[in-house]
C-alpha cells in the first residue's frame, strides 16, 4: 500500500503518528548491544571499537548505527567527503531507502500500512521567515519538536532518548539522555526557497568527478556548492544531536530527509526519472553506479535504480 | 526482499548482527584520532606545467587538551572536522568553536566496553588515551 507523506506542520495527525513512533521506536529494545554492535563493525572497519557502558539498543539505535558506519565506508577511488551515503550521486538513492526502512518501522508501530513520515518544508516555514522567527516558530514548539536549543526534554519528544553519540574520540555509548540542540549558533539562518529552486533547475542529476566539488542537483541538494547550504545548512543549523555522523539521533533528521528527497523527487518530473553515473561510467566510483547495491544494516538493499520510482511506497502531497 | 510492512526488532536484530549488510565493502581503518592533537593534510594540483604540494599542518589543543578528531584541508581551502561530516568552514577557528559547542564538555562515562570486548586491544594495550569526556 502506497503511503503519503505530507508536511508536518500541516497535519497533525501525522505528526503525532511520527512523533509517537519516535520515541517508541527509542525505548524498543532489541537484543542488539553495545557490545555485540561493536562487533559486528569491527569486523569491517579495520580498528574499530566503541567506547562506553553496555546495554541493550533500541530499534532507533540501529539506524543511528547504520547511518554512523556509512559513512565510514570508502569508494573506489576514493575522494574527500565520499563515502558509501554521502559526498557522491548515491547520496539522494540512498537515503531514499534508509527512510524507506524508517517509514517501514513507523508503519509497524501505528499499526498503519499507509503511513508516511512527514516532512518539513524548512524553507518556507523556515529560512524565508525573519531570523528570529526560525528559532521559534513550529516546528520548534512544545505541540512539535520541542525547543531549538538545549535539552529536549518538553512535548512530544520528551521521552525520546539518546544512547549511542559520537565525540571527539569517537563511537561512544551512554546512558540514556535526552535529544540536544543548539540552533542558530552555527549558522544564523536555514535555506531559502530562492536555494532550492536552484537545485531545481540544475540540468543534471550528477557530473564527474562524482564529489562534493561539482555542480549538479545532487550536490546542490546535498548542499557542499558554497556550502553549508540545504541539507548541510540543515544539520549545521539545528546544531547539538544534529551535528555528528549520528545525526539521527534527533527525529529531525528525518524531516529534512524527507524534504531533500521531496525535492528531488521535484527535480525528477521536468528531468526524468534519471541518474548518473550508470554502471559502465569511467571513474565512477564503486558504490554509488545506477546497479550498485546500496550499504544496508537493517533489511535487504536496494540499488538506486529499484528507488528511482517510489510510487510503489509512497507519495508526496505536495512538491516545490 | 524484506517489504512493507516493517520487519519485527527481532528480525531486525537478526539481520544486523549476522553482519550480512557489510558484506563485500571496505572501509579506512577507523580514526580514533590523534592523541597528540595534530592532523596533516596535502593538496596536490597542477598549475601551468607546474606541481604545486601544499601540506598543512593543525596541532590543536582545548584547554590544553589535544583534541582527536582530524581536521582535514579541502580542496577549496575549506577545514573540516572528521566528526562533523556537513560543515567545512573557511577557518579552523570556527571548527574549533563548534567543537566546543558541541561534542567537548561531555560528562565522564565509564568505558565497560574495554573490559568485555575481546575482539579488539583495550584501550591500554593500544595507543590511544580514552578519558570519556573532558569535563
Amino acid at each position: 500500500m502506497s503511503a503519503v507523506r505530507t508536511d508536518i506542520l500541516a497535519d497533525a495527525t501525522g505528526a503525532k503518528r511520527f512523533l509517537d513512533a519516535a520515541v517508541g521506536l527509542s525505548t524498543e529494545l532489541t537484543t542488539v548491544t553495545t557490545q555485540s554492535a561493536s562487533q559486528v563493525l569491527a569486523r569491517t572497519i579495520p580498528g574499530f571499537r566503541m567506547r562506553g557502558i553496555n546495554q541493550r539498543l533500541a530499534v532507533w539505535d540501529l539506524f543511528v548505527i547504520w547511518h554512523w558506519a556509512a559513512m565510514q565506508l570508502s569508494t573506489s577511488p576514493p575522494a574527500t567527503m565520499r563515502n558509501l551515503a554521502h559526498g557522491g550521486p548515491v547520496f539522494l538513492p540512498w537515503h531514499r531507502m534508509y527512510l524507506l526502512r524508517m517509514q517501514q518501522q513507523l508503519q509497524r508501530l501505528s499499526g498503519q500500512a499507509d503511513a508516511g513520515l512527514p516532512y518539513w518544508d524548512w524553507a518556507v516555514a523556515g529560512g524565508d521567515l525573519p531570523a528570529a522567527q526560525q528559532l521559534t516558530r513550529a516546528p520548534w514548539t512544545d505541540t512539535v519538536l520541542g525547543p531549538s536549543r538545549g535539552a529536549v526534554t518538553t512535548g512530544p519528544l520528551a521521552d525520546h532518548v539518546v544512547r549511542i553519540e559520537e565525540r571527539d574520540d569517537g563511537l561512544w555509548s551512554v546512558p540514556p539522555r535526552p535529544i540536544q540542540r543548539n540552533a542558530a549558533v552555527i549558522v544564523p539562518t536555514l535555506p531559502r526557497s530562492t536555494q532550492v529552486r536552484a537545485a531545481l533547475n540544475s540540468p543534471v542529476y550528477d557530473r564527474a568527478s562524482w564529489d562534493i566539488g561539482v555542480s549538479s542537483h545532487r550536490n546542490l541538494a546535498e548542499g557542499w556548492h558554497n556550502g553549508p547550504q540545504l541539507h548541510n545548512r540543515v544539520h549545521v543549523w539545528v546544531g547539538g544531536d544534529m551535528l555528528p555522523g549520528t545525526s539521527p539521533n534527533d527525529p529531525v533528521f528525518f524531516l529534512n530527509h524527507c524534504n531533500i528527497d521531496r525535492i528531488w523527487e521535484s527535480w525528477m518530473g521536468p528531468h526524468g526519472r534519471t541518474y548518473l553515473p550508470t554502471d559502465n561510467q569511467p571513474g565512477a566510483p564503486s558504490g554509488h553506479r545506477l546497479n550498485d547495491a546500496m550499504v544496508a544494516l537493517l533489511g535487504q538493499s536496494l540499488t538506486p535504480a529499484q528507488v528511482l520510482d517510489p510510487s510503489q511506497w509512497y507519495a508526496y502531497d505536495r512538491l516545490p | 526482499m524484506h517489504e512493507v510492512p516493517g520487519d519485527s526488532p527481532e528480525a531486525l536484530a537478526s539481520y544486523f548482527l549476522s553482519g550480512e549488510g557489510l558484506t563485500g565493502v571496505e572501509a579506512q581503518p577507523h580514526d580514533h584520532g590523534a592523541a597528540d592533537g595534530v592532523s596533516s593534510s596535502v593538496r596536490e594540483f597542477e598549475y601551468r606545467n607546474h606541481l604545486a604540494r601544499i601540506e598543512t599542518t593543525y596541532r590543536v589543543t582545548i584547554d590544553g587538551e589535544p583534541l582527536r578528531g582530524r581536521l582535514e584541508v579541502l580542496p577549496s581551502g575549506a577545514v573540516h572536522y572528521h566528526r562533523f561530516p556537513q560543515y567545512a568552514p573557511a577557518s579552523a577557528v570556527d571548527v574549533v568553536k563548534a567543537v566546543i559547542d558541541t561534542v567537548w564538555d561531555k560528562p565522564q562515562v565509564p568505558d565497560e566496553l574495554a573490559t568485555i570486548d575481546h575482539e579488539h586491544p583495550a584501550p591500554s594495550e593500544g595507543t590511544h588515551d580514552h578519558p570519556g569526556g573532558h569535563s
